[in-house]
């Protein structure tokens, strides 16, 4: 493996000022700094080309409110946007402020690990081991399942090839793929560049801002929101209904010129998109903003609209201080993530999908007092799929041979890997895209259907259970009225239309109702909580949950919402079995 | 004669972020020449010193330094007597961009809209001197790394491209004369505080140099001099004001008003408050194209509905919202600035106007904001929360739609009358057009 050669001085390179602790900005100041706004001109997200892409990847049949559509509108789609079989889908996780990848993937056969983390060394008992010499840390059970399946590749001593602890000019680097000047495109987004335009939507974000990483010449990425609420202000209840009907007419012609008529068209274009996204976007959605992101890129990818790259951005990995809580909390966000991804995800796409994780950075070999790391150099990366040969990669840079920081000596150029990525897996060409040629780390397979596999292509809708479903209503019922639901209740919100209907859209409507507005409409969200824990888990709330939901209230997330996680605790749904056995036998017979 | 009411309220939503009935009917007593005069008289706003926030990085964090310099400008753009100062500082930062992404320092990016503050409705040339030489431009289009031996073009380039003359009016020659006269104009290193001009002797290059067929030993702002007051004035002052009539009229205006407008500067000493006398004294610029020429910025559609609405930045945080409609204030998508018009309309632009909508109707039913519309009849009730939104000619369609949403709501749930109307009213097309 060749060494990567350093250069002294990173403060030529680029203009920023090189930032080292404390008062470090936080990855989201970071990334906000490297990214743009979502690009809105005519060329962006447009209801237009949302429907050329379901229409050309032939998704339209798994989607229920097409049929509102325009029948002209579809019937212009270009053909080909569709993923092919042998076609890579990629989702790119960054991990900002820099993950400590020694404590990620853990040399637990080397003491001299243990002799720099004298603090915060995680022991091989405690890790979750994968091979003889390195364990996984203890808050990655998804990841261990997935590499003991062979489907992660661990690239060790992944680096820039300058030295350089600034989180802007690192991140910046990763994100354009170039190692001098001011970034102004990304790598990946260099490559979107390059698709064909008939696949409407190539790239996207979830998010509100377009990541550098994604940027290219063209507006190839679109941001969406990471929640269904994000797609229009309000909720789909009759009031809002009654607005949005409002908005609907306020469309034709207005008198006011073409951007009057524009303007006034925008809103039933954006109202008409929202409702296509709806049904794809989680209504029940998972805790957890990470998996909240993975659980909607699955459900893009099983809708089959031609999406190519995804990214995720989330962070903060920068532990200075109190790194195993905070370096723990984010694992576990990852894991998390990782486990909803798979679980939502329909096989048939499995041997095209590609996750990748990339850090500006490592962290410091030594720990330091205040149980922390300070930025480093070298770090892990880890690419997951079915098409990834597992094992590792790479090599192991030295734990005795450190840099004058202290820091491990990066063995391979971060650009290495993004070039196996681009030419192995995107089809793509890592040579133009980089200026310059990388040997493939050879950690990929072709994307594509395993032999015999037999799958289509087509995507298709997430198949609910009957029988869950209903289920997971009756204990809708106990947890917001405490009683069982009445048969006409009960019937109406399992049939309204089409059955479509998720539990999160019905908890919205729960939640206005005059029964629970009644029972917790004039309490404040401590008291709120309060009940709930007694009225539905029948116990006093432990402090850590009564903290920590009292903060998802706080973070902005409704009453309604919180129901529903209550409501679908696996405590509930123990506590509650019996209970909605006796629902179902008085009602279904036996 | 008096001035008609509808004009005033247009010269309010173009001069500034919109007025209020009873400010307009109190204008339409004066005549139009002297409206126009009133409101570009800035003497009664606050000095530009007060209320400015901590932006020593050293002190404060990132969010307090972004929030802070973005509620500054949005309380002035919402609050001041006379608006056009803030708004010509959006105009020239869309035109003389820097931006915060690769400034990287708030204070710098906050001096030049200082600047813009300023220098915005006086001497051009006088603006363009003082905005080249700060650092906050010396960052942005890397003249500090320009040197004698290394040149680096950017600033020299992008100054005659887009900031006076665009394509066509220069050779490559040029392009490389002047790049070659910026050298050694550059700023102090990154770890002084605060950081600012320096001009190191040591790394200009004082040779001859052949500038537009002038050979002599041109200094930078020599450059400049001669781009805005020598041979290529009325180029110059046709750029700029073509730049002005596109955005406080409408895009694209005809040949000969621009010739009229460049005119206009020249013989006013090239002062921007000529031209915009000029502007917005133009029968032009009361014509039907201009009152529907121009869509809201995301920036002049939050300012606006903060100002009706009397709440105030730290109520809503309209920064994080005009990101996600696409204009990300002090940091403008690249040197070109900010397009116009279709650029603000799409999907996501919408949505995230919506969300910002929804906020500032909660926000403002609980200040009771329109609280009586239930108790209003239907038609009044619309109306006024139109008035109230500065929406005095709604077309006829936008006024069915809410007449029949009140009337609805009336035969509903009559508690969401006026949280909906004021939702809806910010919804409106005739609130989105500039």
């Amino acid at each position: 493996m060749n060494n990567v050669p350093f250069t002294s001085d990173a403060s030529t390179l680029l203009p920023y000022p090189q930032t080292i602790e404390p008062g470090d900005p936080s990855p989201a100041e970071i990334v906000a700094a490297l990214s743009r706004p979502a690009p809105s001109d005519a060329s962006s997200l447009s209801r237009r080309r949302f429907i050329q892409a379901a229409a050309a990847s032939g998704a339209l049949a798994s989607i229920p409110t097409w049929s509102v559509l325009n029948r002209s509108d579809v019937a212009g789609a270009a053909a080909g946007a569709s993923v092919g079989a042998d076609e890579g889908i990629v989702v790119m996780l960054t991990m900002g402020g820099g993950n400590d990848g020694l404590n990620t993937v853990i040399p637990i056969g080397d003491s001299a690990y243990y002799d720099n983390r004298s603090r915060l060394a995680i022991s091989a008992e405690e890790s979750l081991q994968i091979t003889d010499g390195y364990g996984l840390h203890p808050n990655l059970p998804s990841l261990k399942q997935r590499y003991d399946m062979g489907q992660v590749a661990v690239i060790e001593g992944v680096g820039q090839p300058v030295d350089d602890l600034s989180h802007f000019t690192s991140m910046a680097r990763w994100m354009s793929g170039r190692l001098s000047g001011v970034p102004t495109s990304g790598w990946m987004g260099r490559h979107l560049d390059g698709m064909p335009n008939e696949i409407p939507i190539p790239g996207v974000t979830v998010g509100s801002s377009i990541p550098l990483l994604m940027l290219g010449s063209k507006p190839r990425t679109s941001a969406l929101p990471e929640k269904v609420s994000g797609l229009f202000s309000v909720q789909n209840d009759p009031v809002d209904q009654r607005q949005y009907r409002a908005i609907r007419d306020f469309a034709g012609d207005t008198g006011l010129g073409t951007w009057g008529n524009a303007l006034a068209g925008a809103g039933p274009n954006a109202l008409d998109l929202a409702g296509q996204l709806r049904p794809i976007y989680p209504t029940d959605p998972v805790r957890g903003k990470v998996a909240r992101q993975m659980e909607v890129i699955a459900r893009l990818i099983n809708a089959g609209i031609g999406i190519r790259v995804f990214s995720v951005i989330w962070g903060s990995f920068d532990s200075h201080s109190g790194q195993p809580e905070q370096h723990g909390d984010r694992l576990a966000e990852f894991d998390a993530g990782l486990k909803v991804f798979y679980e939502t995800l329909n096989p048939q796409w499995a041997d095209r999908v590609l996750v990748v994780t990339q850090s500006e950075f490592g962290r410091r070999a030594k720990d330091h007092g205040s149980d922390g790391t300070d930025h480093g150099a070298a770090g892990t990366m880890l690419a997951i799929g079915s098409n990834v040969k597992g094992g590792f990669y790479g090599q192991a840079p030295s734990l005795t041979n450190l840099t004058r920081q202290d820091n491990l000596i990066p063995t391979v150029d971060f650009r290495q890997v993004q070039s196996t990525v681009l030419n192995d897996w995107l089809a793509g060409d890592a040579g133009e895209i980089f200026g310059s040629n990388f040997e493939s780390l050879g950690f990929l397979r072709a994307p594509g259907t395993a032999p015999g596999d037999g799958g289509d292509g087509g995507g298709g809708p997430i198949v609910v259970n009957p029988t869950e479903r209903r289920n997971s209503f009756v204990r809708l019922y106990l947890a917001y009225f405490l009683r069982f639901p009445d048969t006409k209740g009960l019937d109406y919100w399992l049939t309204v239309g089409d059955g479509t209907i998720g539990l999160g859209e019905a908890s919205l409507y729960f939640a206005k109702s005059a029964e629970f507005r009644q029972r917790y409409g004039a309490v404040d969200d401590a008291r709120f909580v309060e009940l709930i824990y007694n009225n539905v888990l029948n116990r006093a709330p432990e402090d850590k949950g009564f903290n920590y939901w009292r903060g998802v209230l706080g973070d902005g997330y409704s009453r309604g919402e919180v129901m529903i996680w209550f409501s679908e605790s696996a405590e509930n749904i123990r506590a509650t079995a019996a209970r909605v056995a006796e629902y179902n036998a008085l009602t279904l017979g036996s | 004669m008096p001035s008609e009411f509808l004009d005033v309220a247009h010269l309010l939503r173009r001069s500034g972020f919109g007025g209020r009935r009873p400010e307009i009917e109190a204008l339409t007593e004066m005549e139009w020449p002297d409206v126009v005069d009133l409101i570009l008289d800035t003497s009664p706003n606050p000095p530009v010193t007060e209320g400015v926030p901590n932006l020593n990085p050293d002190a404060t964090t990132w969010s307090e330094r972004y929030v802070g310099m973005t509620h500054h400008w949005f309380e002035r753009a919402r609050t001041v007597p006379r608006p056009i100062e803030e708004k010509m500082a959006l105009f020239w930062h869309g035109l003389l961009c820097s931006g915060l992404d690769k400034v990287n320092q708030h204070y710098l990016m906050f001096d030049q809209i200082q600047l813009f503050r300023t220098a915005g409705l006086g001497d051009i040339v006088e603006l363009y001197q003082a905005m080249a030489v700060q650092p906050a431009m010396l960052l942005y289009l890397d003249n500090k790394d320009n040197r004698r031996g290394s040149l680096n073009e950017n600033f020299a380039r992008e100054v005659m491209e887009l900031f006076t003359l665009g394509q066509g009016h220069y050779t490559e020659d040029d392009v490389a004369a002047s790049a070659r006269a910026w050298t050694g104009h550059g700023l102090t290193s990154y770890d002084t505080y605060p950081r600012t001009y320096q001009f190191r002797a040591d790394r200009h290059d004082s040779d001859t140099k052949t500038f537009m067929g002038v050979t002599a030993n041109w200094d930078g702002p020599e450059i400049l001099n001669h781009i805005l007051l020598g041979p290529k004035q009325r180029d110059a002052a046709r750029f700029i004001s073509a730049k002005m009539w596109s955005f406080f009229a409408y895009p694209n205006p005809e040949p000969a008003l621009v010739d009229d407008l460049a005119t206009a500067m020249i013989n006013g000493g090239m002062r921007a408050d000529v031209v915009l006398r000029a502007i917005f004294n133009r029968p032009e610029f009361r014509s039907e194209k201009a009152r529907t020429g121009l869509v809201r910025s995301p920036i002049e559609y939050t300012v606006a509905a903060l100002r009706h609405s009397n709440l105030t930045s730290s109520d809503i945080d309209p920064q994080w919202y005009v990101g996600e409609m696409g204009q990300s204030m002090y940091d403008p998508p690249n040197v070109s600035g900010w397009r116009q018009n279709g650029y603000w309309i799409s999907s996501s632009a919408m949505w995230a106007k919506a969300r910002f909508a929804s906020n500032l109707r909660w926000r403002a039913y609980d200040n009771e904001f329109l609280a009586d519309s239930a108790e209003l009849p239907t038609e009044t009730s619309v109306e006024r929360a139109l008035d109230t939104f500065g929406v005095f000619a709604a077309s006829a369609r936008t006024r069915a739609s809410l007449t029949n949403f009140v009337a609805t709501e009336r035969s509903t749930s009559r508690w969401a009358e006026s949280s909906g109307l004021i939702f809806l009213s910010l919804l409106t097309p005739e609130f989105q057009l500039a």
